[in-house]
C-alpha cells in the first residue's frame, strides 16, 4: 500500500509539494533509498526549521522525479533495509497525509500545513464526546464534519482543540448532530412540498438582503432562512455554537391551509360577502398571529380566518444545506 | 494532474498579464470631455418620438433619465467611487476609451427608466450590449449600498411630520402611511417552471410591497417574495409585520378623543391586507352605513396614494413595467430596490415628480385584489374610532 499508492499516479509537484510541506529538501537527491538513509530524518522538526516552504523544483530533480517515480514502486521497503525508526517516520508522514492510520505521536511535531483539499478525510476518534443523547452514527457523522472543517482550514489552533477534546469542539459537535437531526426532520415534514430558494430584500430588517427558502404545496408556504452551514473553524463556531442553545426556541414553524383557493376568494367576494352576513370573526391573537410572524421567529400562516392550524411542523433555520456558487438562473439582467 | 492544473493557471496568469498590459494602454477619458456623453447622446437622440423637442435640453434630460442634471450630478456623487474607471478594470466604449461615471449612470439609468433592451440602450450610447448589462448592475449594486439612508423608515419627528400631513390631507389622525404592493412579471427559462412563481394570472411574477409617506416616498420596501403568494401572506412574510405585532414599530403616541376613543398609530392598506391593530382596511360589507361609507372614501383616498406611488415607480422605471425575460432572481430584487432608491431621491433632492410618466391605468393592471377576510377585534376597534372621528369633523365642517 505504501509504495503501489500514490508513486505511480502523482506527479513531481505533488511530490515537491509534499517534500516542502513536510519539510524535507526537494533538491536533493531524490531516491528512496538515500532519503531513508539521510541523517536528518532523526530529526525531522530540525529539517522543517530549515527548509523553508520552496514549492519551486528546478527541472532537473523534476526529471529525476519521473524517472524515481516509476523506480519507486520496485523499491524495496525501507524496513528491509534494516531502518525501522526511519520506517515509522515515514509511515507516521504518509499516515497523516493519506490517512492510512496508524500515525505515531512523531508526526506531530511537524509544522503542519494540511492540503487545501483532501480527497479521503480520516476519521478522529475524540473521546470526549460522551453526549447520550446522540447515536453513534450520529457521532461519526459529526466527527467526520468536524474533520472536513479542519481539513479545509490551516488553522492549527482549531485542531489543537479538537485534539484536546475541549468544550468547544463537543459544543460544535453536538451542534453539527443537531442540525443533522433538525435536517432529517424537516426533510420528512417538507416532502411533497416544492422548493425555491429566494433572495429577499427587506428594508425593515437590520440586514437588508437575506436568502430565504420556500417550501410550498399548494397553498401552504413554509419559509426559512437560507444560511450557511459550517464551514470555517473558529471565531464563527464559536458564535454560532453559542447560538445551539437558542435553537428550540429560534424554530419556524407552519401551519396549513385547509382551504385551497376557490374562485370567489380570488375574486374578492364570498357568498358571504355578497348577502352582506359577513360578520365580524375575531381572531385569537395567539393561534392566530403569533403563528405568522416572520421567518426570524415562526412564519406561514393562513391568509383568511378560516383557516385551521393543521399541525405544528417545525423547522430549523440553521440548516440550509446552502451551496453559496449555485445560480438560481442561467439568466443576465435581461 | 497538480502540474496540468498548474500548467492552466500559469497560462490564466499570463493571459490576465496580457489583458493588463491592453488595458493599461487604453488612454483615459479626458475629465474636461465629460459632458460630451450627454451632448453626443441627446444630438442622436432628441428627435426620438415622446422627447420634448429639440429646443429645451432640461426636459429632454428629465425625459430620458427620470432627474434634473442636479439630482443626476447627486446621484453621480453617490456612486462615483465605486464606478470610476480606472485603467486595468475600467469599462471602455467602442473606441477604447474609459467610461465616466457620468455616462455609465446615464447608460444604467436609460436601461432602467426605459425598459428597451440592452442592445438598444447600448446603441443609444455608442457602447456595446454587455457593457450596458455591466454598468447597470454596477450601477445597481453601488447604489442600493451608497443610498440606503433615502429608504429608511422615519425618525420620530418626521414620522409626527407624515401623520400631520396624513391628517390635513384626509383628517386621519396618526395615521403614518399607505401600504401596498405590485407583481413585477418575468419570464422564466423552461428549465424553471416552478409554480411558485406563478401568481394568480398566471404570469411568473415577483412582489413589491411599499409603505409610502403623503410624498409619496418609500419608507418600507419587501421585494423577492414569489408572485404567487397572497399580499397578506406577503405581510406576514415582512419583517415590518413582526415589529409592529411586536410593539416596536407604529408604537408612538396615542391620540384620546372626545368620548374616551383612542387612536394608536396606523398604516392603511386594501382590502387584500387583513384588518390589524396597527392596518386598518377598509368595510368590505355591502350594505355600509353613512358612517362607514365615509370612513372607506377617507381610508381610499389615502390608501390611492400607495398605489399612486407605485404607478409612478413602474412608469418611470419602465423596467419594472415590462415582462423581464429570464432576469437573475438574485438581482431583480436589487433592481427592483434601486428603482424605489431612485424614487426616493428624486422626491429628496425636490425634482417633481413627473405625472404624465405614471402608468395611466393602475400598477397592478388585470390582478384582482384578493379579499382576506382576517380581522383583528383590536383593529376594528381602531376602524370604528376613526369612522366615529370622521364622521363627527364632517359633522362639524357640515355645520359650521
Amino acid at each position: 500500500m505504501l509504495c503501489s499508492v500514490r508513486a505511480g499516479k502523482a506527479g513531481p509537484n505533488w511530490l515537491d509539494r509534499l517534500r516542502s510541506n513536510k519539510g524535507f529538501p526537494i533538491t536533493d537527491n531524490l531516491e528512496l533509498d538515500h532519503f531513508l538513509t539521510d541523517q536528518n530524518l532523526d530529526n525531522p522538526c530540525s529539517l522543517s526549521d530549515s527548509n523553508p516552504h520552496s514549492t519551486r523544483a528546478d527541472p532537473r530533480s523534476d526529471a529525476n522525479l519521473n524517472s524515481h517515480h516509476q523506480d519507486n514502486s520496485s523499491s524495496n521497503s525501507p524496513i528491509e533495509n534494516g531502518n525501522p525508526s526511519s520506517f515509522g517516520i515515514i509511515t507516521d508522514i504518509l499516515s497523516d497525509l493519506f490517512n492510512m492510520g496508524g500515525a505515531s505521536r512523531n508526526s506531530k511535531c511537524f509544522s503542519k500545513k494540511y492540503p487545501r483539499k483532501q480527497s479521503n478525510p480520516k476519521i478522529y476518534s475524540i473521546p470526549s464526546v460522551t453526549n447520550g443523547d446522540y447515536a453513534d452514527a450520529k457521532n461519526l457523522c459529526c466527527l467526520q464534519k468536524e474533520d472536513n472543517i479542519l481539513s479545509s482550514n490551516s488553522d492549527n489552533s482549531s485542531k489543537g482543540c479538537i485534539d484536546s477534546g475541549s468544550d468547544m469542539a463537543q459544543n460544535v459537535c453536538l451542534k453539527v448532530v443537531e442540525e443533522e437531526v433538525w435536517d432529517e426532520k424537516c426533510e420528512k415534514e417538507l416532502k411533497g412540498y416544492s422548493k425555491s430558494e429566494v433572495t429577499v430584500i427587506d428594508t425593515s430588517d437590520d440586514v437588508w438582503k437575506s436568502d430565504k427558502l420556500i417550501f410550498r404545496r399548494k397553498s401552504v408556504w413554509k419559509v426559512k432562512d437560507k444560511k450557511c452551514k459550517l464551514r470555517s473553524y473558529g471565531r464563527k463556531k464559536r458564535k454560532q455554537s453559542s447560538e445551539t442553545n437558542d435553537l428550540p426556541d429560534r424554530i419556524v414553524s407552519a401551519s396549513k391551509k385547509t382551504k385551497v383557493w376557490g374562485s370567489e376568494e380570488r375574486f374578492h367576494l364570498n357568498r358571504q360577502q355578497i348577502h352582506g352576513k359577513e360578520s365580524l370573526k375575531p381572531l385569537n391573537k395567539v393561534h392566530n398571529f403569533q403563528h405568522c410572524y416572520g421567518p426570524e421567529s415562526r412564519l406561514t400562516a393562513p391568509d383568511s380566518s378560516n383557516e385551521k392550524k393543521e399541525n405544528g411542523s417545525t423547522l430549523s433555520q440553521k440548516n440550509g444545506g446552502y451551496d453559496p456558487k449555485r445560480k438560481w438562473l442561467d439568466g443576465k439582467l435581461n | 494532474m497538480a502540474p496540468t492544473k498548474k500548467s492552466k493557471k500559469r497560462n490564466k496568469d499570463s493571459k490576465k498579464l496580457k489583458k493588463r498590459k491592453n488595458l493599461s494602454v487604453v488612454p483615459m477619458e479626458p475629465r474636461a470631455s465629460d459632458p460630451d456623453w450627454w451632448e453626443i447622446f441627446w444630438h442622436k437622440n432628441c428627435s426620438l418620438s415622446g422627447s420634448p423637442g429639440r429646443n429645451d435640453e432640461a426636459a429632454g434630460f428629465k425625459y430620458f433619465f427620470r432627474t434634473s442634471k442636479k439630482t443626476f450630478d447627486y446621484i453621480c456623487s453617490l456612486v462615483r467611487e465605486d464606478l470610476i474607471s480606472r485603467p486595468p478594470s475600467g469599462l471602455i466604449n467602442i473606441e477604447g476609451r474609459l467610461l465616466s461615471v457620468e455616462k455609465q449612470v446615464a447608460i444604467a439609468m436609460r436601461r432602467l427608466a426605459s425598459g428597451e433592451s440592452q442592445v438598444s440602450v447600448g446603441a443609444a450610447f455608442g457602447v456595446g450590449q454587455s457593457t450596458v448589462s455591466q454598468v447597470t448592475w454596477r450601477f445597481v449594486e453601488a447604489l442600493e449600498q451608497r443610498a440606503k439612508h433615502h429608504l429608511q423608515w422615519p425618525s420620530s419627528s418626521r414620522l409626527e411630520e407624515i401623520k400631520s400631513q396624513f391628517e390635513a390631507f384626509f383628517g386621519l389622525p396618526n395615521c403614518c402611511g399607505a401600504i401596498d404592493a405590485t407583481h413585477i412579471i418575468m419570464t422564466l427559462p423552461a428549465v424553471q417552471t416552478s409554480d411558485d412563481w406563478c401568481d394568480t394570472n398566471n404570469n411568473y411574477s415577483m412582489f413589491l410591497q411599499g409603505i409610502v409617506d403623503h410624498q409619496m416616498r418609500f419608507i418600507d420596501i419587501v421585494t423577492g417574495w414569489p408572485g404567487a403568494m397572497t399580499t397578506s401572506r406577503l405581510l406576514k412574510c415582512s419583517r415590518i409585520f413582526k415589529l409592529c405585532d411586536a410593539g416596536e414599530r407604529l408604537n408612538g403616541n396615542v391620540k384620546k378623543f372626545s368620548g374616551g376613543s383612542e387612536i394608536r398609530e396606523y398604516l392603511v392598506g386594501g382590502v387584500g391586507y387583513p384588518l390589524l391593530p396597527w392596518l386598518i382596511t377598509p368595510y368590505e360589507n355591502d350594505n355600509l352605513s353613512p358612517l362607514n361609507f365615509n370612513f372607506n372614501a377617507v381610508q381610499g383616498a389615502a390608501k390611492l396614494l400607495a398605489v399612486r406611488a407605485f404607478s409612478q415607480l413602474k412608469g418611470s422605471w419602465r423596467i419594472l413595467n415590462k415582462v423581464m425575460w429570464r432576469p437573475d432572481k438574485r438581482k431583480l430584487p436589487s433592481i427592483i430596490l434601486v428603482c424605489c432608491l431612485l424614487q426616493n431621491i428624486i422626491i429628496d433632492n425636490g425634482d417633481e415628480l413627473q405625472p404624465d410618466v405614471a402608468l395611466s391605468g393602475h400598477h397592478d393592471l388585470g390582478y384582482q385584489e384578493h379579499c382576506c377576510k382576517q380581522l383583528d377585534p383590536l383593529g376594528n376597534n381602531l376602524r370604528e374610532n376613526l369612522a366615529k372621528h370622521l364622521h363627527q369633523n364632517k359633522e362639524r365642517v357640515c355645520s359650521s
